[in-house]
């Protein structure tokens, strides 16, 4: 064998391996003094290089067309066949159409772009964040990158993730996503399982859960498990995943072979685990309860803050449902309290419960109001001030786990005051304490799951 | 015959632009190797071009013009990411000499896309299911073999043999004159 040909098969070879993982140090260092020293083997590598491009291109414009054609089949049962050249031209054209995307957005991905695939999910919140608006839709594929904020998505499957930047991750899928910088908290409400995430140290599949995910620069992750428990199935576990629940923490480093268990710390993640419910702010004397406290509202106990306990989402209310309120405005009189409304139509909602409980805290020197504002990436459609519509209300809308036994005072009384915004989305709330648990029930309208759905809000 | 507006790519440059997208894709490839600094070398050219689309003179040809803006990002992502050379697949000092190479070829792509586009047609449905799950959706050597059964170094193998039967198909038909 010459030397050309010896070389050439080297470089095939090593630029082959250059597109892979594990392609080594020593094995760049070749491959650069290879290329430096001879202009055959450039051109040689341009060549390969070039023909892999094109491949990509070739193999993409055939998935192209085989979409179009499937979504033509469902249309009209007629199969349509392109000319081959056409089909190139179709996969090219979609890739330039989605540049004019690009330039609006500043977040793309050409290879994954070109196809024309349908959005598997969109941008429920972007907080603090100039890179994306809600609403925004993105498709397997895309990659989401931003320097700054919080961003929450919503997944066709459901699944919700909510990252805090500097961040770097890319849409796998409808129900996964491949992460390589940033923190975030993943949840998976409902019955849907398998959400699937991958980042350089780690693939972590969810079995019905909430947990924490983050990515440092140089890959190593970190895994905190808030509620459920998820699967590790990462290259080093195989052939048996191994599985973490809720309280447990590892951290992988990218080429250790094992997850190193460190303390189950969940205050990083508080920021995206607010997020992820679709509360983009919290003033004043509120906060989120936390992953641990938000089965048990009862008996959480904080004489400092008025606390928001996430409670089921998607639910459907059935017709006719009865609330205190609908429309923005003040509340504080007992009139007004203790008005009905009936929803006037049917519509799927977040339940929340924002809850003063002091417990035996509260002395005579504690403040006696507690004032908080809370704003939500959604609308509010109802309000629940009475202590019998909380009860009636638990079963439907509380966690099955929750635990309202000992509760006494619930619902708000006159010196309370609950203020709807006209943008509906801000809701000011301040307790009056005197004694007992104040709570009210907020219902916040769902994002359905399907990223095409003309009820997404696109509000800027 | 209704006009862009000033700024607004024109249906000319539009074409252009799409016609160009394999040679752009390879030239970004070629001058940086298989990385994610290709990609985005390609990602800003697009935007480049699209943001001074009213530069490009129709009477003159665009792909020139495109490898000239690809070229500066090109070595503009090399730039801005000294800092973080070990990401790199080619130092460099190799990009430099890429560039120009590179650009020297960027006239054959289209022709060549259309002989790969006819050789790929001959692939069998598990071939090409194969090459598209490593080559469009970016899955590792290891994920492809798992997902198939076969070992890792069998799955190079396949790949390796695949690409050259690809390669030798398309140079027989540029010869042959039979895709253009």
């Amino acid at each position: 064998m010459s030397d050309l040909s010896f070389q050439r098969d080297r470089i095939e070879e090593l630029l082959f391996a250059s597109a892979n993982e594990s392609f080594s140090v020593e094995e760049r260092d070749e491959l650069n003094a290879l290329l430096l020293g001879s202009s055959a083997a450039r051109r040689f590598a341009v060549q390969f290089l070039s023909l892999d491009a094109v491949l990509t291109e070739g193999l993409i414009a055939g998935e192209a067309a085989l979409h179009y054609a499937e979504k033509n089949e469902k249309r009209s049962t007629k199969v349509v066949r392109f000319p081959i050249r056409y089909k190139a031209w179709l996969a090219a054209a979609a890739a330039v159409v989605l540049i004019c995307v690009w330039v609006q957005s500043r977040r793309m991905d050409p290879k994954d772009r070109a196809v024309v695939i349908e959005p598997v999910g969109f941008i429920q919140s972007a907080i603090r964040t100039s890179e994306f608006k809600r609403g925004d839709t993105f498709r397997p594929g895309d990659w989401v990158r931003f320097e700054s904020g919080r961003v929450a998505l919503k997944f066709e499957s459901g699944a919700k993730l909510a990252v805090e930047g500097p961040a770097d991750f890319q849409i796998l899928s409808n129900n996964g996503a491949r992460m390589t910088r940033g923190r975030a908290t993943i949840r998976v409400p409902g019955k849907t399982k398998g959400f699937t995430i991958e980042t350089p140290a780690e693939q972590i599949v969810d079995l019905g859960t909430s947990f924490g995910v983050q990515v440092e620069q140089d890959g190593s992750t970190s895994i905190a498990v808030f509620e459920g428990s998820v699967e590790l199935s990462g290259r080093h576990h195989a052939p048996v995943p191994k599985q973490l629940s809720a309280g447990q923490a590892v951290w992988v480093e990218k080429h250790s072979n094992a997850p190193s268990e460190i303390p189950y710390e969940v205050r990083d993640f508080l920021p995206t685990w607010q997020t992820s419910f679709g509360v983009e702010a919290v003033e004043g004397s509120m906060r989120v309860a936390e992953p641990k406290e938000r089965a048990m509202p009862g008996k959480v106990v904080d004489c400092h803050r008025l606390l928001i306990f996430p409670e089921r989402e998607s639910v459907q209310l059935p017709l006719g449902f009865v609330v205190s309120a609908t429309e923005p405005g003040a509340y504080q009189n007992p009139k007004s309290l203790k008005q009905h409304v009936t929803l006037p139509e049917p519509v799927m909602v977040d339940s929340y419960l924002v809850q003063f409980n002091p417990g035996e805290l509260l002395t005579s020197e504690s403040p006696r109001r507690f004032s908080g504002i809370l704003k939500f990436d959604r609308p509010v459609v109802g309000l629940l001030f009475r202590a019998k519509m909380l009860d009636e209300s638990d079963t439907l809308l509380g966690l099955p786990s929750a635990d309202f036994g000992g509760v006494y005072r619930r619902g708000i009384n006159a010196g309370d005051e609950v203020s709807l915004e006209e943008d509906r989305r801000t809701l000011t709330v301040s307790f009056d304490v005197l004694n007992g648990v104040d709570q009210i029930r907020v219902l916040v309208k769902s994002n359905p799951s399907n990223p095409n759905s003309s009820s997404i809000p696109r509000i800027p | 015959m209704v006009e862009p507006a000033p700024n607004m790519p024109s249906e000319a440059f539009v074409r252009a632009l799409t016609e160009s997208q394999a040679a752009l894709r390879g030239y970004c490839q070629a001058s940086l190797g298989h990385s994610e600094e290709a990609k985005e070398a390609l990602q800003r050219t697009s935007i480049v071009l699209w943001k001074k689309c009213g530069n490009w003179n129709p009477e003159t040809e665009f792909l020139r013009w495109a490898i000239t803006v690809a070229k500066f990002e090109v070595l503009g992502v090399i730039r801005d990411r000294k800092r973080d050379q070990k990401r790199f697949v080619f130092n460099s000092d190799v990009v430099t000499l890429m560039v120009d190479e590179a650009s020297e070829i960027a006239d054959s792509v289209s022709d060549r896309a259309a002989a790969l586009e006819e050789c790929l047609e001959l692939l069998t449905d598990r071939n090409r299911e194969t090459l598209s799950a490593y080559y469009v959706h970016g899955r590792s050597i290891q994920e492809v073999a798992a997902a198939q059964g076969k070992a890792i170094g069998a799955l190079k193998v396949m790949l390796l043999r695949l690409r050259r039967k690809l390669g030798e198909c398309v140079e027989g038909r540029l010869a042959r004159g039979g895709a253009v």
